[in-house]
């Protein structure tokens, strides 16, 4: 398959509204050639024989060991203001969120 | 006065002890140095900042040493990679999306090495986010390669490499997802130690892949690179994935520095790859000196090595477009807001604030996650990275160390990959595997080519084994490396 | 030819905000309301590199709840990412369990108009809960994350409901059940209790069987709201495949919201990318292996649940089904109930007295019955005391609000009241004497060994007495003067 049409415009369209991206049609053009040519490397893979592969899950830790109920510290109002111009009145504020957006 | 610029921490250490150099002067001479630099033609550009109150915190270091207070690294000045937290400081990651963030705290390794007594005193160009090779894909613009300025120093830390080899820090920290630390030493002449996954703590780290990134060190000698592992390593309680395995006071000398006896694989998956004569060469030499020094070397087949690209192009992505995701203008970094409703809010700050080799691997990450194609990409990474452990494993089993160059050629010229993305990745053919099974590599300077490009090797051992890859590093040395 | 059976199928995910001090993954409390973004921190707020720590509490009051379904706990389970970008998310995905939930396979009894009905649970799963979105103006939407990382157990049912009304007591089921253990307040109010439910019917033509399109029907915040959007799906649905007779097979499911004022379920336009949400492992937290030890510490931790307390209340105790309902509303209540009936000669006369008096006070003075300075010890005594005739009613009432305003025991009070009256030994054997030369009956009940006749007999002394003789006194002398008599 061409590197081209590796992703379709649909789909290409589809992985922009999950990245939250919105891109010129230049670079919309670049990038579904050089994805497709990403991701036609990727190939190479399907030959290997994974059948016996089992995630391996011996990194598990023991459910006592996770960290205690005990309250820390919580950031002060101020450094909120300084994070963002756009902490008003003690909220981060956003465009109008519409339901279903 | 002496030029201190370019001595190990371990020299500046017992220089500043013995009271003939001090830390603010220290301090001075780096500030003087990039200066210096600024003003030439190709300026390296290895740090996007040298903090202002660097000299105050070193002339406070100098008091409390005079005041008889002792520590492994007090005053000894050090440069971060821009995608490391410090408290009270900026932090960009290279990327416009960050642009008038300050870090509320501190990554815990900083932390670590701040008690410790060392100064960070600057941060240092990379790749936006870390991904890239080259650091060319900044927003501050290219860092040069110091041995060859049309050249890159290799990314994606290559401005705290650059940093170290000229001599404007004593040590610097950056970040290991692919390679991104190894190959900017091999680059750049240094020792670069990428740690077994866990061994020091990502808290503060910005996430790129999270299952493969390390924190880890540039530094001019392998005793230097033990000292700062020492110091940093060990469980850290904000990070789940962090290990308790520290490295007890690892001063060089207590380091297993015997060559002899050494079982030593090559695996021929990472020769003839395009490698360059020159490399070739210098790679052959080091198998050498394993040979006369009485280490076994054998060269061996290990086919999965050839699939970690594609491993790693899929798993890193995938985990990147999640970790990036934080980043949407609502609390922090840029907000560029069109007035057209909250999707847009989103997509344009996204798009302005990312640069295109962070677009494609978002876009690549969510394609290899989504459904449809879930099964045949991640999941199916997933399960090859699964063979690749138990298969290293089975490895470290028969062999001690890995040994192969660190990447197939010396530095690249900037520009030569930059709008190559395939051609970018496989930069890190060499490296990608030590991040997939978590083990520890380290990339060593071994000479360097006719035009005074530095060369590097690297050494990959099982979990854990960082104490005899940098003493195996040492005793290379002694041989003559 | 016509519809023979439309068959209303309803599952129910429901979300309980779990009593922690701290949130899921990281250590600012957890506690609702207050004022806004004050309980955030780099890792909530999803500041670059911060990372998530599990609560351990999340896990253990998950496998509590888990148990309490008679779900089985997994002895590996592991958290996964779900992405989706929304301003209260701030990491743009939730920490969640996809493939290895904590909890799988329970179910919940529930009555409905007198039978019992099993309904079965496919999964808990421990998650995190997002921030608040503000709409106060109409330019802006503004963001508190106060909420947000607080810990969740998402609880589905298998689509065993069958009608709005078997929802409803599922839900409540549900409630009841969590509040109960402790792990979780329910309260649908301010959110620790929320409802989504899929809905659609089995439609029968004849030979045909045909499935409508499910609507998710979400965060639905009150028990009538829950009955009234089944109830219009229903309707609803059944209209359109009248009209358009449109399968599952053929629209898949969709999304819709309850519009509580009109009445009505709204269809959401949302992109149908919206809801790829690429789950995968979260890499920043290892699987967590669960021994079985440590399951059975936390089962121990179980307490007796509300319907088999129920049961047991009706069947040692005599109460009416009514009562026990009212006496298990919390498990402190019950727990009250519990230790005063054991207690007390008459429990059911002991579930009055709390119903009515006890419940009275809790609910006036706006106190939790942990609050009530009164034990259930002395519930029994005061009970008992009217049965045997020692106190009146109206002598009881006034004792009761006296232990609660003076904090003095049963005992105690009696006490001083004797004190501060007759301890006249001749004139308390003459009442003795005349109540035992009135009642030759009862004297003859005691003497075949009926031993409440002595109390009996004892009430009418202190009767006789006006409530004045010493009591102590007044067994004494009424003991040996039976005793003479055997």
């Amino acid at each position: 398959m061409p590197d081209t049409e590796r992703l379709s415009d649909e789909a290409l369209d589809a992985l922009l509204f999950l990245s939250r991206l919105e891109l010129s049609p230049d670079e919309r053009s670049r990038l579904k050639r050089q994805a497709g040519e990403i991701i036609s490397h990727f190939d190479s893979l399907s030959r290997i024989d994974t059948s016996d592969a089992q995630a391996d899950h011996s990194g598990a830790v023991d459910a006592g060991s996770l960290r205690a109920d005990e309250i820390g510290p919580s950031l002060p109002v101020p450094a909120m203001k300084r994070l963002s111009g756009n902490f008003l009145d003690g909220y981060f504020a956003v465009p109008k969120i519409i339901e279903g957006e | 006065m002496m030029d201190a610029t370019k001595l190990p921490v371990v020299e500046i250490l017992s220089l500043i002890d013995d009271g003939k150099l001090s830390s603010e002067e220290l301090v001075k001479a780096y500030r003087a140095a990039l200066e210096g630099d600024r003003a030439s033609a190709k300026p390296l550009n290895a740090y996007v900042e040298f903090f202002d109150d660097a000299g105050d915190l070193a002339r406070a270091a100098d008091a409390r040493r005079k005041a008889g207070e002792r520590l492994p690294l007090l005053g000894v000045p050090f440069a971060v990679k821009d995608n490391i937290s410090i408290a009270g400081r900026a932090l960009t990651c290279a990327s416009d999306i960050l642009e008038g963030y300050t870090s509320p705290y501190s990554a815990t390794v900083i932390e670590r090495l701040v008690a410790a007594g060392a100064i960070p005193v600057g941060r240092t160009n990379m790749d936006e986010f870390a991904m890239g090779s080259s650091c060319e894909y900044s927003r501050y613009g290219a860092t040069r390669n110091p041995f060859d300025r049309d050249r890159t120093p290799g990314g994606s830390s290559g401005g705290s490499a650059v940093a170290v080899a000229a001599g404007m820090a004593a040590f610097s920290l950056g970040s290991e997802t692919g390679g991104s630390v190894r190959l900017p030493a091999s680059f750049c002449g240094l020792y670069g130690l990428k740690p077994s996954y866990g061994r020091l703590s990502r808290y503060g780290l910005v996430a790129f892949g999270s299952s493969l990134d390390q924190i880890g060190i540039c530094a001019r000698t392998a005793g230097d690179a033990a000292l700062i592992l020492s110091v940093a390593a060990g469980r850290d309680d904000h990070d789940e994935t962090s290990a308790d395995a520290p490295v007890p006071g690892a001063r060089l000398e207590a380091l297993p520095r015997g060559l002899a006896g050494l079982r030593v694989a090559v695996p021929g998956e990472f020769s003839g790859i395009g490698t360059d004569p020159e490399v070739a060469s210098a790679f052959e030499r080091v198998i050498s000196l394993f040979e006369k020094a009485g280490a076994a070397v054998e060269r061996i087949s290990f086919p999965l090595l050839k699939s970690c690209i594609a491993l790693y192009y899929i798993i890193a992505p995938a985990e990147a477009s999640s970790n990036l995701a934080r980043f949407d203008g609502i609390r922090y970094g840029a907000r560029v807001d069109g007035g057209k409703g909250l999707f847009s809010l989103y997509s344009v700050t996204r798009d302005r604030g990312f640069g295109p080799e962070v677009k494609r691997r978002i876009v690549v990450g969510n394609f290899v996650l989504s459904s449809g194609y879930v099964d045949a990409y991640y999941k199916k990474a997933l399960a090859v990275r699964t063979l690749l452990v138990r298969e290293l494993t089975g490895l470290f089993g028969r062999f001690d160390l890995l040994l192969s160059p660190t990447s197939p050629t010396p530095a690249f010229r900037i520009g030569e990959k930059v709008d190559d993305p395939v051609a970018m990745y496989l930069s890190d053919l060499c490296t990608t595997f030590a991040n997939l099974a978590g083990v520890p590599a380290l990339s060593i300077p071994a000479g360097a080519t006719k035009s005074g490009l530095p060369i590097g090797v690297q050494i990959a051992g099982k979990l854990f084994s960082e104490p005899l890859l940098l003493g195996t590093a040492a005793a290379l040395r002694g041989e003559g490396l | 030819m016509g519809i023979e059976r439309a068959e209303l199928i309803v599952g129910c995910e429901v979300h309980v905000q779990l009593l922690t001090k701290t949130k899921a993954f990281c250590a600012c409390e957890n506690r609702y309301g207050g004022i806004p973004n004050t309980r955030v921190c780099p890792t909530c707020l999803a500041l670059p590199g911060a990372l998530p720590r599990v609560n351990r509490e999340l896990l253990d009051k998950s496998i509590l709840a888990g148990l309490a379904l008679n779900c089985t706990v997994a002895s590996l389970t592991k958290f996964d990412r779900k992405n989706y970008m929304y301003p209260d998310l701030p990491k743009g995905y939730q920490i969640s369990q996809f493939d290895m939930p904590i909890c799988e396979g329970g179910w919940l009894d529930i009555d409905v108009s007198g039978t019992t009905k099993r309904i079965g649970i496919i999964r808990l799963h421990m998650e995190e809960d997002a921030g608040k979105n503000l709409h106060i103006d109409d330019r802006r939407s503004y963001v508190d994350f106060n909420r947000c990382g607080a810990p969740l157990a998402e609880i589905v049912s298998k689509p065993d409901i069958r009608s709005a009304e078997e929802a409803s007591a599922y839900v409540q089921g549900i409630r009841e059940v969590m509040r109960f253990i402790g792990v979780s307040e329910c309260n649908m109010e301010e959110g620790s209790l929320r409802c989504d439910v899929n809905v659609n019917l089995h439609v029968t033509e004849g030979v045909g069987e045909f499935a409508t399109p499910i609507a998710e029907i979400k965060n639905l915040n009150s028990f009538r709201s829950i009955r009234n959007a089944i109830a219009y799906e229903e309707r609803r649905q059944l209209e359109e495949w009248k009209g358009k007779r449109v399968t599952l097979q053929m629209a898949g499911k969709q999304t819709r919201g309850w519009d509580d004022d009109r009445g009505v379920s709204v269809l959401q336009r949302t992109k149908e990318e919206a809801s790829d949400y690429r789950y995968f492992p979260e890499p920043d937290l290892k699987p967590i292996v669960v021994t079985s030890a440590h399951v059975e510490r936390i089962r121990a931790m179980l307490p007796e649940l509300p319907r088999v307390m129920r049961a047991r209340f009706e069947k040692d105790f005599g109460l009416t089904a009514y009562d026990a309902q009212v006496l298990t509303t919390s498990s402190s209540i019950a727990a009250y109930f519990d230790a005063a009936a054991a207690k007390s000669v008459d429990p059911k006369k002991a579930a009055n007295w709390i119903q009515t008096e006890v419940l009275g006070v809790l609910n006036t003075q706006g106190i939790t019955v942990d609050e009530f300075p009164v034990p259930p010890e002395d519930i029994a005594k005061l009970v008992d005391s009217v049965q045997s005739g020692i106190n009146t009613i109206s002598m009881a009432k006034d004792i009761f609000s006296r232990m609660i305003n003076s904090n003095m025991s049963f005992d105690a009070l009696m006490a001083t009241r004797v004190q501060t009256r007759n301890a006249d030994g001749s004139a308390i054997a003459a009442w003795v004497d005349e109540v035992l030369a009135a009642n030759p009956k009862v004297v003859e009940d005691w003497k075949r060994g009926r031993k409440n006749a002595a109390l009996w007999l004892m009430g009418q002394v202190m009767k006789k007495s006006g409530g004045t003789a010493d009591a102590k006194l007044a067994n004494a002398i009424l003991e040996r003067r039976l005793q003479a008599l055997q």
